[in-house]
């Protein structure tokens, strides 16, 4: 019997004899909140394996994703996005109301963008995100969220706003926007036995989206870490791979932003910010921020854009991406109080590890015992 | 008798959409547009640094997903007199190196091809079954249904691209190779020669399909002409800054210059006429927010949102130039550029039957989906010196090398602007300079994002930002009283009409005014007849 973990371990030819085990077509919502539809877009993106081989291999039938779905009757150009009856005028048929309040069958559950939960002045709340209207009223993305939630197998939190709120979250805001989690937890739902499955990233990773997804979707429970991401791609921090670790190891620090040396000074985010970025790479491997010239800005990071940025997440206004990690008086303090205690205090440790490293020159073997916190 | 049609879900660009139509006989009576979702970007971006609005706000939109950042950063430079509008806001002024300066029209130019790829096949391509582009590209590669298209042209397409902004700007959607200053990725050879040999491989594509495409749409000319007839007012901000001329950076003509064309009637399309950001303004009327009436996009204090103000229906505000609604996106740059115009002369030189471009001065279907083809092979350029292009099915007997050629986007030296930039980048050499953020002061960027004119405006007080203004293209396009709902009104609805090559027309024609615009609008369809009850339909 296969963990996933082991399943996305093997992923190079193994995972899709697995795959190729499946017998009958899966059924998908893909639900956009507020998001920007960037997830769509990197979904377009994915190379291993491509969109095409995943909806074919993995049998996907994604009865309900707006922006790829093909409305055509000619049978060339159905192969499986859609399998409700769009073209009838029963209303039953409808792929999202269907869905949300009707019979038809939901084995995973995509959410895109966050959950906006607050009540706009002469509305109802969650009407700052309207999705569809079903018998004369508005469905909201709130609503539309918990209820697929506890009836699909698996629900996946794709890209950072449905992971860990992000942008639309950030101060400022005032949607009561939240992560799915939260908002499941707001509207008590949540089941912590059926944790949602968070693929983090501004946008989420394709490859890591689609083979968790096929993982899933054939059975496996995926091995997660605290903040429910899958650890086949959330087990090491971004620094740990980076292409300028050299740089970073000798004290060789860019001043300007198109230097080629380490940019911890700049306000790289790569020591405290965990994903394969490093491994996987973007667009096909083509490259990633600190290869190509970007420092790290932390898009991964449980509290992106603000924490992160070096300023104190008490105080009304966070402090730069431009600012050195280390120069921020109250990064040891992050979110103390909050979920992401583990991963933060990890982090801190991570932080202070590299200072060590840095002063010693050469890493100390309590560093990786160190970072084994943030794992476990 | 009229009875109401509602099309919600719409999937859209920066919002989700709702549409409803009013009809009465066999056509749209009138037409409303919701956008129902509100995000409230301006209000996070108050009191963080300024310079990191740019991250913040990429997040507005993930289709036009380098625009908003690099735009941000446009704003953020010109409240430091690192970038100057010169000559009444014709030109561009900068003070950054060469290679950041041409980072950004590549990257610019790859994010327009994916996004005009992107909708061309895979948001209305379906409307039209991909223009026969099945059967014409079942001759020459292995595709024999949407799948096989789908994996070999359409993905590959837009991931060249997303590549290409990997390569300058360290990953995609959300590209970071812009900051105030210039970019952080310096070129080297092995960038520069990736990055070529991506846009010749779209290259490969496109000369194969947008011939088919040209055929296709042009054939339907007078049908498509007669549909979504706009308010012909059209703005651009401007395409495309050219670093590469004898005044180099201190001087940046527009090849896709930045101009106005206002009060075009059916017969004949307005003047172009400068640019001047003050006559911008915004009105709340009928948008779900606490303020009235129109106000100048400069110092707004961001509006809170109310949804119980009456008269309202949407979260979109209406962005209004001197006053009135104005169309953007390709159809609008090549206009206020004068380069369709000049492409219309050449094919009436040749086709006299057609009197030249635009074939409906107000917009139209047909003009829009011309215009974005033909941006997509002026940014790419061509090998294909093949003489099969037509007009209403006449033989032009012009290839698109020759289009090209006549008007002055392949030369010797290069082949499409993309190739132009790249092959001007300077390996190894800077691209970054370091520039001042004011601790007060103001800043304005002016960029074109693939959909149209995206405007941002910044204060900075005490070195914090103060108050940010975002008016973004699906906003000129969409909001009460705009280009989309002018557009809708008198597009036929006929339940049973039938195309013998497109199948069942009845709501495809206001399908294809809508996806005209691009506005990522996809499937489900919602229709409630007159005695309320629901029925649903595919679109269309
Ligand atoms: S600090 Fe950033 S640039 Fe430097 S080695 Fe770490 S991840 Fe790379």
């Amino acid at each position: 019997m296969l963990g996933v973990g082991t399943v996305l371990n093997l992923y190079n030819g193994e995972i899709s004899q697995v795959l190729g085990q499946a017998a009958q077509k899966k059924h998908v919502i893909w639900l956009q909140g507020g998001s920007d539809s960037g997830c769509t877009i990197s979904i377009l993106q994915a190379a291993h394996p491509d969109l095409i081989d995943a909806v074919i291999d993995f049998k996907l039938a994604a009865d309900y994703w707006t922006t790829v779905m093909t409305p055509e009757e000619d049978p060339r150009y159905d192969f499986g996005w859609w399998s409700a009856g769009y073209r009838s005028e029963d209303t039953s048929n409808v792929p999202l109301i269907n869905a949300v309040f009707g019979n038809a069958p939901v084995d995973a559950l995509i959410v895109e963008g966050t959950v906006q939960t607050g009540t706009p002045k002469g509305g109802a709340p969650g009407e700052y995100c309207v999705l569809a209207e079903h018998e004369g009223r508005p469905v909201t993305m709130w609503e539309a969220a918990q209820k697929l939630y506890q009836k699909a197998a698996y629900t996946v939190a794709y890209g950072q706003c449905s992971a860990f709120g992000n942008i639309p979250s950030a101060k400022g805001n005032l949607t009561g926007s939240m992560s799915l989690v939260n908002s499941l937890k707001t509207a008590n739902v949540y089941d912590s036995k059926k944790p949602v499955i968070s693929i983090a990233g501004c946008p989420g990773h394709p490859d890591w989206m689609l083979l968790t997804l096929a993982s899933v979707l054939q059975g496996f429970n995926p091995d997660l870490d605290e903040l429910g991401r899958p650890r086949a791609f959330f087990n090491q921090f971004i620094h740990d791979g980076c292409p300028r670790r050299g740089y970073y190891d000798k004290g060789e620090f860019a001043v300007n932003y198109d230097d080629p040396q380490c940019l911890w000074k700049l306000g790289c985010r790569g020591p405290i910010t965990v994903s394969h970025c490093a491994i996987t790479r973007w667009n096909n491997g083509v490259g990633f921020c600190t290869q190509q010239g970007p420092m790290c800005w932390g898009c991964m990071h449980p509290n992106f854009p603000d924490s992160p940025a070096g300023g104190d997440p008490t105080q009304p206004v966070p402090g730069s991406f431009f600012n050195e990690i280390e120069a921020a008086p109250s990064l040891l303090g992050i979110n103390v109080n909050t979920a992401a205690l583990a991963l933060a205090g990890g982090a801190a440790i991570g932080i202070a590890a590299h200072a060590v490293r840095r002063k010693g020159g050469r890493p100390p073997p309590e560093e990786h015992d160190v970072v084994e916190v943030e794992r476990e | 008798m009229s009875a109401k049609i509602v099309i919600d879900p719409v999937t859209r660009i920066e919002g989700h959409m709702k549409i409803e139509l009013e009809v009465e006989g066999n056509s749209v009576k009138t037409a409303k547009n919701t956008a129902t979702m509100y995000r409230g970007f301006e209000n996070i971006v108050q009191g963080r640094d300024p310079r990191d609005c740019a991250p913040i706000l990429s997040a507005i939109c993930g289709v036009c997903h380098t625009d908003h950042h690099l735009n941000s950063v446009r704003a953020v430079e010109n409240a430091s007199g690192a970038l100057q509008y010169i000559d009444g806001y014709v030109n561009d002024k900068t003070d950054l190196p060469l290679n950041a300066a041409l980072n950004r029209n590549i990257v610019q130019a790859a994010n327009t091809l994916y996004s005009h790829a992107a909708h061309i096949f895979v948001l209305a391509g379906p409307d039209f079954k991909l223009y026969g582009l099945l059967d014409a590209l079942s001759k020459s590669l292995v595709v024999n249904n949407y799948a096989d298209l789908l994996k070999r042209v359409i993905i590959p397409a837009q991931q060249f691209m997303h590549q290409t902004i990997t390569l300058l700007g360290g990953k995609t959607p959300h590209q970071r190779g812009a900051i105030p200053g210039g970019t952080p990725v310096r070129p080297d050879i092995a960038v520069i020669a990736r990055t070529l040999e991506r846009f010749r491989e779209l290259r490969k594509i496109t000369d194969i399909a947008a011939p088919v495409i040209w055929n296709f749409v042009t054939s339907r000319a007078l049908v498509l002409a007669s549909l979504g007839a706009g308010t012909g007012n059209f703005l651009s901000l401007g395409m495309q800054p050219d670093p590469t001329t004898s005044s180099g950076t201190s001087k940046m003509p527009y090849v896709f210059s930045r101009g106005v064309i206002l009060n075009s009637s059916p017969q004949k399309l307005g003047a172009i006429e400068p640019f001047d950001p003050r006559n911008i303004t915004e009105n709340v009327d009928k948008s779900w927010y606490d303020q009235a009436g129109t106000q100048s996009v400069f110092d707004e204090a961001p509006p809170k949102p109310d949804m119980s103000k009456s008269g309202a229906y949407t979260w979109a505000k209406s962005p209004l130039y001197k006053g009135q609604s104005c169309e953007v996106g390709p159809l609008s740059r090549v206009l206020a550029a004068g380069i369709y115009q000049k492409l219309g002369e050449v094919i009436h030189g040749i086709v006299p039957e057609v009197p030249g471009l635009p074939l409906n001065p107000m917009g139209s279907v047909f003009d829009r989906t011309v215009a974005r083809a033909l941006e997509l092979v002026a940014l790419t350029g061509s090998d294909n010196t093949t003489k099969n292009l037509e007009v209403l099915g006449t033989p032009l007997n012009l290839s698109l090398v020759d289009v090209l050629t006549a008007l002055g986007l392949k030369t010797e030296k290069y082949n499409g602007l993309a190739e132009k930039w790249i092959l001007s980048l300077d390996p190894g050499a800077p691209a970054y300079a370091k520039i001042n953020v004011p601790s007060d002061g103001e800043g304005v960027g002016l960029w074109e994002a693939p959909r149209g004119s995206l405007f941002h405006w910044i204060r900075i007080k005490g070195a914090k930002t103060d108050n940010y203004q975002v008016v973004a293209p699906t906003t000129w396009n969409v909001h009460p009283d705009g280009p989309l709902e002018k557009a809708l009104v008198g597009t036929p609805i006929d339940k049973d009409a039938k195309d013998p090559a497109l199948g069942n027309m009845y709501l495809r024609k206001v399908a294809w005014v809508v996806r005209s615009f691009d506005l990522c609008l996809a499937c489900t369809v919602h229709a409630i007849d007159a005695n309320g009850s629901e029925a649903v339909l595919e679109f269309p």
